[in-house]
């Protein structure tokens, strides 16, 4: 099969594929929330130590590594946008930060959640738990910074720096268990190492990851789909076309 | 299940609020903005 990837590089082109995909990615991620959901609070049993405090991991887990995956995914589209001045790309990284940002707070309510019963605290002020809260400050910097910039192509470059300078922070957040003495535990799941959890445990917590990714990736087309909209305002391309 | 109701509802409670206030907001916004370029289409008023 023979596309023109770069054909979608143009919001024009992209704004009906983004709609298309966005509707069966918001699909799957109703079907796999409901498995994993299923899988994590019913089928998986409870845990030997933790009880069932423990099924916060189910998405906790999948909330920071989202939190983490989408931060990479913005600096990328930012390197993008600025490397190549594509229009598209900044729409990208726009859309992306306040799902990043919800993804971040989800990651720090939830893990406060689990925290309290396994640590006997809602936070500390450990490695882990810090660099996810610059995390969360990063999101929010990114889009305060867009909402005080007039200007849209200026504030894609102010947002697209801040970003590619901020994502030094997402290797700190992975490696601060391993090198800092934390009160967060170190990873259960490696790709270089056998999982630390029961089969069942990690099945419910790889769906969620997926229903997960499908639900962010749901969202931000949705959310690049009105950005297009409304940064496109006086085209000629969507004079001529009129939405259903 | 019942010892860590109050943080299970805790932490699940606002995974779903959180995740039902975004798809609210993103929906209302593309909603707006596609009703924006209708009538900026049909030349009627906004």
């Amino acid at each position: 099969m023979n596309v023109n990837w770069f054909k979608y590089a143009s919001p024009a082109s992209f704004l009906p594929l983004a709609s298309r995909l966005a509707r069966g990615f918001a699909a799957a991620a109703v079907v796999l929330g409901i498995a994993g959901l299923a899988i994590g609070l019913v089928i998986a049993p409870t845990d030997a130590t933790q009880g069932d405090a423990y099924r916060i991991i189910f998405i906790h887990v999948p909330a920071a590594w989202m939190a983490m995956l989408i931060y990479v995914v913005m600096a990328g589209w930012s390197a993008l946008a600025l490397g190549y001045n594509t229009r598209l790309s900044a729409m990208m990284a726009q859309a992306l930060a306040p799902t990043g940002a919800s993804m971040a707070f989800l990651a720090l309510w939830t893990g406060a959640f689990w925290g309290r019963p396994t640590w006997g605290t809602y936070w500390a002020w450990d490695a882990r738990m810090t660099s996810t809260l610059i995390l969360l400050f990063l999101y929010l910097g990114v889009i305060a910074l867009r909402a005080a910039i007039d200007e849209p192509r200026r504030a894609d470059r102010a947002c697209a720096v801040l970003a590619l300078v901020g994502v030094v922070n997402v290797p700190i957040i992975y490696f601060s268990v391993q090198w800092w003495n934390t009160l967060h535990q170190g990873s259960s799941v490696s790709l270089t190492a056998a999982p630390t959890m029961a089969m069942t445990m990690l099945a419910g917590m790889l769906v969620m990851t997926l229903a997960l990714w499908c639900y962010c990736i749901g969202v931000v087309l949705w959310r690049v789909q009105a950005i297009i909209v409304e940064r496109e305002e006086g085209a000629a391309w969507m004079a001529r076309r009129v939405p259903a | 299940m019942e010892r860590y109701a109050f943080y299970l509802v805790g932490a699940y409670g606002a995974f779903a609020i959180a995740i039902a206030i975004e798809i609210a907001l993103v929906r209302a916004r593309l909603a707006r903005a596609r009703s924006q370029w209708r009538s900026r289409a049909e030349g009627t008023p906004r």
